[in-house]
């Protein structure tokens, strides 16, 4: 129970801590996870990422999820998970609920307008790492392309093409790709 | 309304993979579906969640559910977007290693990473129309030249200079804009 307990509060912290992606993550985990608790070592935590990578759904709660089950099994993995998403759960609560009453004034709408104009350079940022780390053979860029064309071209033609297809058709063709290589 | 959340998020939960962004694509597609919410208030809740404590795709989730369905709505699409990834990393747990060298999941994930990252750039191009004119949609060129939102653009290329320059946290180079923009709207 201590133990949960103490697994509980270490991804509270965390995810508290935590801004941006996964990887904003890994610093802090270095340090609460493994300097200081030495829950899991260096080679883990990367194996914990690569894996991650592998797996549906956002990298750091992956990541969260595979150290809480290392360290007390099923509970332990859906209360690390639960851990980080309390932090950030409270804070847009009341900063969302916030910004309700904030935005008709002058100001907050100015600080809105222009932190909207910044994020899209946070975006494009992360769009050209995603690029330069993922599309890195010819298989990969047709399928980007093949992708953005289904998005963008076809639903322009009057076919609405949903991201659940596209996603799971790329999956098969991947699969089809490494059965035939 | 709090099933098919519930729902909505198990599935987006699901089928995105890899880094915050993944998200953004399936909330697209759930803004023109359901109507639950506007592909501006999308930006504004992807500019929100980038400068609060979190992983990016777990807010988002969050505040779209916050904005269809209150607090209940921000649970409820939280913990829809985390049970699906949970239960299944509690299936393959055992076979870490042989999970990701796995042939099959390696092919599978050549296919997906592309195709995830192609979403993105499509997906984010609302978020760029948002950031750029607001809740307009220009249709010329010359039309765009007048909407553009001017001051913001300066102040995002200056925080964006100043970003790369010191290597620090966005974060920190949000607060920075948000401030800016707040003076520069009470002076004029």
């Amino acid at each position: 129970m201590r133990e949960l307990a103490e697994l509980y509060l270490t991804f509270l912290k965390i995810g508290a801590f935590t801004f941006g992606g996964g990887l904003a993550m890994l610093p802090l985990l270095q340090k609460e996870v493994i300097e200081k608790r030495g829950w899991a070592d260096q080679e883990e935590l990367n194996e914990y990422y690569a894996v991650g990578m592998c797996t549906p759904g956002v990298i750091a709660l992956n990541v969260s999820t595979f150290i809480g089950m290392k360290r007390k099994g099923i509970p332990g993995g859906v209360i690390a998970t639960a851990g980080f998403i309390t932090a950030p759960l409270a804070a847009i609560v009341l900063l969302s609920g916030g910004l309700m009453v904030y935005t008709k004034m002058p100001g907050a709408v100015g600080a809105m307008n222009a932190i909207r104009a910044f994020v899209c350079l946070i975006v494009a940022d992360a769009i050209v790492k995603f690029w330069r780390n993922g599309i890195r053979s010819r298989f990969a860029f047709v399928v980007a392309a093949a992708a953005i064309f289904a998005k963008s071209v076809l639903p322009l033609a009057g076919i609405p093409v949903s991201s659940y297809v596209v996603i799971t058709a790329a999956g098969f063709l991947g699969i089809i790709y490494i059965s035939k290589a | 309304m709090s099933i098919s959340l519930l729902w909505e998020f198990f599935k987006i939960g699901l089928f995105s993979v890899g880094g915050g962004l993944s998200t953004l694509p399936f909330l697209h597609d759930l803004s023109l579906r359901t109507g639950w919410f506007s592909l501006d208030e999308l930006a504004d809740m992807m500019a929100v969640s980038e400068a609060t404590p979190g992983a990016v795709g777990v807010n988002m989730a969050t505040y779209v559910g916050f904005t269809v369905a209150g607090v209940k709505g921000a649970i409820v699409a939280t913990v829809g977007l985390a049970a699906g990834p949970l239960i299944v990393i509690i299936l393959i747990s055992r076979l870490l290693k042989r999970y990701s060298e796995n042939r099959y999941v390696k092919g599978a994930m050549a296919g997906l990473r592309p195709a995830s990252i192609g979403l993105i750039c499509v997906s984010s191009l609302s978020v760029f129309r948002s950031g750029l004119f607001g809740n307009l949609s220009p249709q010329n060129v010359q039309e765009a030249m007048e909407i553009l939102h001017w001051k913001d653009v300066v102040i995002a290329v200056i925080c964006g200079y100043l970003w790369k320059k010191t290597g620090r946290s966005p974060v920190l180079f949000i607060l920075l804009a948000g401030a800016a923009g707040c003076f520069l709207n009470m002076l004029f």
